[in-house]
């Protein structure tokens, strides 16, 4: 991405995060209730959730995400590869992830705690559960699409194993991991949300539901604007992985 | 048929393959091809130009028969073989220098180049006019570019044999005429046993030494035949405007039997 373009896009989304707080300070006029704030009140009100630890709960939330799509990265592309490359391991594990695909996982939530506990490894489970079997597929996808001529123009020439999946097989599945990470981080963060109302004092999603419950609508508000946040930064950072890692896809 | 001859490039000695057991593509099949030169190859479709490269290249497995290069038995994984195919053959993540750099990388199996192969790099770049163009992608190049690229990839190993299919077929006429012009000034700095296979008759003229003639037969074998090119002690100007040209490629055309 180069500076202009990223300035650009910059702006872009500041113009539009003010027109979204226009709306709201509109509707908080209207409404004028103490549960619908208006976003200057809010805005101004953040500073002071840094005192009821904020920043703490920003990371064990981060801590969750990274871990949940690092986790689901390896193994997802791992499996994809296996499934990719081998006719065979693919028929085997075709119809386990057709199946599996439509169930929607925050239904297994309670079997995932009872069967580890309540604790992190639970809730990076959760974020495993839903984004690995979408970079299985991606990944798999991304494999059988190669062009047999681009592997046999290498092999012509005596390429090894190791080298065609290092200049044919991993870039050419790298696209679509990436975008599969970017249309699921939108799930990724509603998962992490509901999992952490559940046995635990820290995270962003125990945060916004602990202020709602003690009634402190401001501090509520506050939450879901940081965790919209957190949301935009990774998108930002997945956008500018892709701009980096994929500049052969630019026409100039 | 003859014996192995000391010279001979390439020999193939009863080759046999089908796709099923009625259906037999090449039957007790024998050429040679006795000189390090550009063999074009036409002839009707499905009558396994593709195919028989293929063979060469260790892509199809032969049920019977014995290639010999060298006079020694030929065994594809063991040699250089440059292909250049229709559709380019070119990885989209590769600027050019670093695909040129890549083919050599794993054709010397060594994980750095030295400072020669660089300069060799950088000379077939100028040479195929892709050198300003060398930190381009490929979706940034032309199709003659790529094309280019392809032909410049594949001669920067100094294969021991090319394989072309239908390369430049892709191309509009004139920027096909440009690389074809390339593709011998290369070939002449770089000669290497280079079998092309084209479906456009006039450029079987312009480009071969010899030309193999492919057609179908009733049993749906199909028989090969090699001809001497008439015009092929002429440039490629030269041959344009020979005025047996014309009268060649309708001959030629008349054999392969499509101008009926």
């Amino acid at each position: 991405m180069n500076k202009s373009i990223f300035l650009r896009k910059v702006t872009a989304l500041v113009l539009a995060m003010v027109f979204i707080s226009l709306l709201w300070y509109l509707a908080a006029g209207i409404v004028d209730k103490k549960i619908l704030p208006d976003p200057v009140a809010v805005y101004l009100y953040l500073p002071s959730l840094f005192q009821r630890q904020l920043a703490l709960h920003i990371v064990y939330s981060l801590f969750r995400v990274f871990s949940g799509m690092i986790i689901s990265l390896i193994s997802g592309f791992l499996i994809g590869l296996i499934m990719g490359s081998s006719v065979r391991w693919d028929k085997i594990l075709d119809p386990i992830l057709y199946l599996t695909y439509p169930i929607p996982k925050l239904a297994l939530l309670p079997i995932v705690m009872l069967l580890f506990g309540l604790g992190e490894s639970s809730k990076i489970i959760m974020i495993v559960l839903i984004v690995m079997p979408q970079v299985v597929m991606a990944t798999r996808d991304a494999i059988r699409d190669i062009p047999a001529r681009q592997y046999e123009v290498l092999r012509a020439i005596g390429a090894t194993r190791i080298q065609l999946f290092k200049y044919v097989t991993f870039p050419a599945s790298l696209y679509n991991v990436i975008s599969t990470l970017r249309i699921s981080l939108g799930t990724t963060l509603s998962v992490l949300f509901f999992t952490e109302n559940y046995g635990t004092e820290f995270g962003m999603g125990y945060f916004i539901m602990d202020s709602w419950l003690r009634m402190d609508y401001r501090a509520m508000y506050g939450g879901i604007i940081v965790l919209s946040l957190i949301g935009v930064a990774l998108f930002f950072l997945i956008d500018f992985a892709e701009s980096y890692g994929m500049r052969w896809r630019k026409r100039v | 048929m003859s014996i192995l001859n000391n010279t001979e490039e390439l020999s193939i000695k009863d080759l046999s393959l089908g796709f099923s057991p009625g259906l037999r593509l090449f039957d007790h099949l024998n050429l040679s091809f006795p000189k390090q030169a550009i063999y074009t190859i036409i002839g009707t479709s499905g009558a396994g130009k593709t195919t028989f490269l293929n063979c060469l290249a260790g892509i199809q497995e032969m049920e019977q028969g014995t290639i010999y290069y060298r006079q020694k038995i030929f065994d594809p994984g063991q040699h250089k073989i440059g292909i250049v195919p229709q559709e380019y053959g070119l990885l989209p993540w590769h600027t050019v220098e670093r695909a040129m750099c890549i083919h050599l990388r794993i054709s010397q199996k060594e994980p750095r180049l030295s400072f020669l192969n660089r300069q060799k790099v950088k000379l077939l770049l100028e040479e195929l006019q892709l050198y300003e163009k060398r930190k381009a992608y490929p979706n940034q190049l032309s199709g003659g570019q790529k094309q280019r690229l392809s032909l410049a990839k594949a001669f920067v190993i100094d294969p021991e044999m090319l394989l072309m299919d239908e390369p430049f077929s892709a191309l509009d006429a004139f920027t096909r005429e440009k690389v074809q012009r390339l593709f011998l000034k290369t070939w002449s700095d770089h000669p290497v046993l280079s079998l092309f296979v084209t479906h456009d008759i006039e450029e079987a003229l312009l480009l071969g030494d010899h030309i193999l003639l492919f057609t179908a037969q009733e049993n749906f074998s199909s028989s090969i035949e090699m001809i001497e090119n008439p015009l092929r002690n002429f440039s490629f100007t030269d041959k344009k405007l020979h005025p047996d040209f014309w009268k060649e490629v309708k001959n030629l055309r008349r054999r392969i039997g499509s101008d009926e």
